[in-house]
């Protein structure tokens, strides 16, 4: 078939309408992040007003009363060392238990393994508050009323998604003939997946296990159900502060909260980010 | 020198109802390189994994040295594999790659020195000891990996198509560079691949598989001249098929094709029912020789110019059209015209129509 030779013109009209949906474009994605970042900045400038009372906004004089009113209360810095324990133990239970999942997840297709695979991602799509009513009747049907005992089983479950999908996803980009190659050169297997499996997947572990610790560090449902007045975590102790008396100290708390989680988010940035650069070397042909 | 021989004996391996490998035998020498060559699905890959120890023999032996090694794991049986993606360790230096299985045999850290060194100075890659495998040619790379593999001193290299994996204009220089690392090593190397070029390129013999059986080994002079089925008459080269029958007399045999053409043919050392004849195109004289006897006659279509040779297309009186070399300082009969064509009958092959 012959075509003959034309040359293709964009009309002026439809040149109009690509920058059109081209400015709209960008406009929806500024006020998107607007929406995402405005609030924040709010609570962080609040978080620094020197009056006593929730004025409005802007405030007129500076001070950093809040935050000592943070630190003189001794229900937020228990709820903070509660919150950094509670995370710190419950990450490393949920990146150890996740990544050994994921592995055997990894080793191919075996009756069932779908199944298996839906249920570790299934505490994704339970809402947290059954979550925490069902694990605090399991923890007493077990008999275990000790509230930090209960709050790491909450905690690890809901994490757990987290850390068996990150490494899950960094297991299977590794080739099969990377981990044969190991043993055809005279690795026994336990030795080429020490070798060669663990540090390919050690972003994805590492990436699963930041992100389990953010998740841990946040929640408020499943904590609500598991804690007691005793053992309170931090968003607990804010929560029941906020309903107490409102006043700026729960500014100054989400502001050093935000700066932690932008904290972490950073250090999983740079996770990924490494991520990549290996991702070249395996995936170069 | 460390290198061994291989055997494999009447291999066998069966996936669910489809025998990958059925019955495959074949035998090298210390220092031999064996190109397993088929298309694929053909088994060769298959082979290779069961020589290697990623796969279990269902039934069947390896040899190497004349120790059957089809019970020992992967990692104790001192084969080197070179994977057709190289399969570098990509958190590793090239450096690193290369010691990697020195480092699990315990060799001393001066000796994985001078070996790795000895090894990236015959793969020509000097100076390149700490990059990492990404900062590398594909052509780099595969010698790497050939470096890696070869540190261990294996028995026996196994190499899965080797060149598959390269720009087309580089496998060439590339073929003739990794044919000289080889014979400056003297390993006994197996080389599975599913390219004629390279199979001739690379290997002193070639081992051709069809079906899950070798069919046939030899030079590929030997191949080329005298294929055993009409399978590998087809694959190695052109070759013009007819179906038919044998007539044998007493001191002569004619074939008689189905499409009724009568060739007379050199009496074939072994008869089986289902043969046909193979011509070589380059084989067939236009126009026929005196000295033929059997001829063949036909009607010139097209006559396609191509420097050195010329293509005449020639329909035979069934339709079948063939296509003939000719050289081009040679006079032609015109398109359209009527020709008898020749063929001398040690050319004609009968053979089996497998």
């Amino acid at each position: 078939m012959r075509t003959s030779p034309s040359v293709m013109r964009a009309s002026p009209t439809s040149m109009a309408a690509d920058w059109a949906a081209g400015a709209m474009f960008r406009l929806l994605f500024a006020i998107s992040v607007l929406f995402l970042v405005l609030p924040v900045i709010v609570s962080v400038v609040l978080s620094f007003d020197n009056r006593q009372f929730l004025g409005p906004f802007p405030p007129t004089q500076f001070s950093l009363r809040w935050y000592r009113g943070f630190f003189e209360n001794p229900a937020y810095l228990d709820g903070l060392i509660v919150s950094l324990k509670l995370a710190v133990i419950s990450t490393a239970i949920s990146t150890v238990a996740g990544a050994c999942a994921a592995y055997v997840l990894s080793l191919g297709r075996w009756p069932g393994r779908d199944t298996i695979e839906m249920l570790f991602l299934s505490p994704k799509f339970v809402p947290t508050v059954v979550i925490g009513f069902s694990m605090l009747g399991f923890a007493s049907a077990i008999e275990v009323f000790d509230p930090f005992t209960r709050l790491i089983m909450g905690h690890v479950v809901i994490t757990l998604p987290f850390t068996v999908r990150a490494t899950l996803a960094s297991l299977i980009g590794i080739r099969a003939s990377l981990v044969e190659a190991a043993i055809s050169l005279g690795a026994p297997p336990w030795r080429a997946f020490l070798d060669v499996t663990l540090p390919l997947a050690r972003t994805g572990i590492v990436a699963g296990g930041l992100m389990a610790f953010v998740l841990s560090f946040d929640e408020v449902a499943v904590s609500l159900f598991l804690s007691d007045a005793f053992t309170q975590t931090l968003p607990i102790a804010l929560v029941a502060e906020m309903r107490a008396n409102l006043n700026l100290t729960v500014a100054a708390v989400s502001t050093v909260f935000a700066a932690v989680t932008i904290l972490i988010v950073f250090f999983l940035d740079r996770a990924v980010g490494l991520d990549r650069v290996i991702g070249q070397g395996i995936y170069r042909g | 020198m460390n290198s061994a021989g291989l055997n494999l004996v009447n291999a066998m391996k069966r996936f669910g109802d489809l025998a990958a490998v059925d019955g495959a035998s074949l035998s090298m020498q210390s220092g031999e390189i064996v190109a397993l060559l088929g298309p694929s699905g053909c088994g060769k890959t298959t082979t290779l994994r069961l020589i290697a120890g990623f796969e279990q023999l269902d039934a069947g032996s390896i040899e190497i040295a004349g120790t059957d090694i089809a019970r020992l794991p992967p990692y104790r049986r001192d084969i080197g594999l070179v994977f057709q993606d190289y399969a570098l360790f990509p958190h590793l230096t090239v450096a690193q790659n290369v010691n990697y299985g020195m480092v699990q045999r315990g060799v001393p850290k001066a000796e994985q020195e001078r070996r790795r060194n000895e090894l990236l100075r015959l793969a020509r890659l000097e100076g390149l000891g700490e990059r990492r495998p990404a900062a590398l040619s594909g052509g780099q790379q595969q010698r790497v990996a050939l470096a890696r593999a070869l540190a261990i001193s294996p028995k026996l290299l196994l190499l899965d198509e080797p060149l598959s994996n390269l720009d087309a204009k580089l496998r060439e220089t590339l073929r003739i560079e990794l044919r000289d690392i080889l014979r400056t090593v003297g390993t006994t190397t197996l080389v599975v691949t599913h390219d004629q070029t390279e199979a001739i390129g690379l290997a002193d013999r070639i081992a051709l598989m069809n079906k899950g059986r070798i069919v046939q080994i030899g030079t590929a002079r030997e191949i080329y001249q005298e294929p055993a089925t009409r399978f590998v008459a087809e694959f190695i080269g052109q070759s013009i098929w007819f179906s038919g029958h044998l007539k044998q007399g007493l001191d002569r045999a004619e074939f008689v094709s189905d499409d009724g053409i009568v060739l007379p043919v050199a009496p074939p050392t072994s008869v089986r029912p289902d043969v046909g004849l193979s011509i070589r195109p380059e084989h067939i004289h236009l126009p026929a020789r005196p000295s033929d006897i059997g001829c063949i006659p036909a009607t010139v279509t097209i006559i396609e110019f191509f420097g050195a040779e010329l293509i005449v297309s020639c329909r035979l009186d069934s339709g079948r059209v063939i296509r003939i070399p000719v050289r081009s300082d040679e006079s032609l009969p015109a398109t359209g015209a009527r020709v008898e064509l020749g063929v001398a009958p040690e050319r004609c092959r009968v053979i089996a129509d497998g």
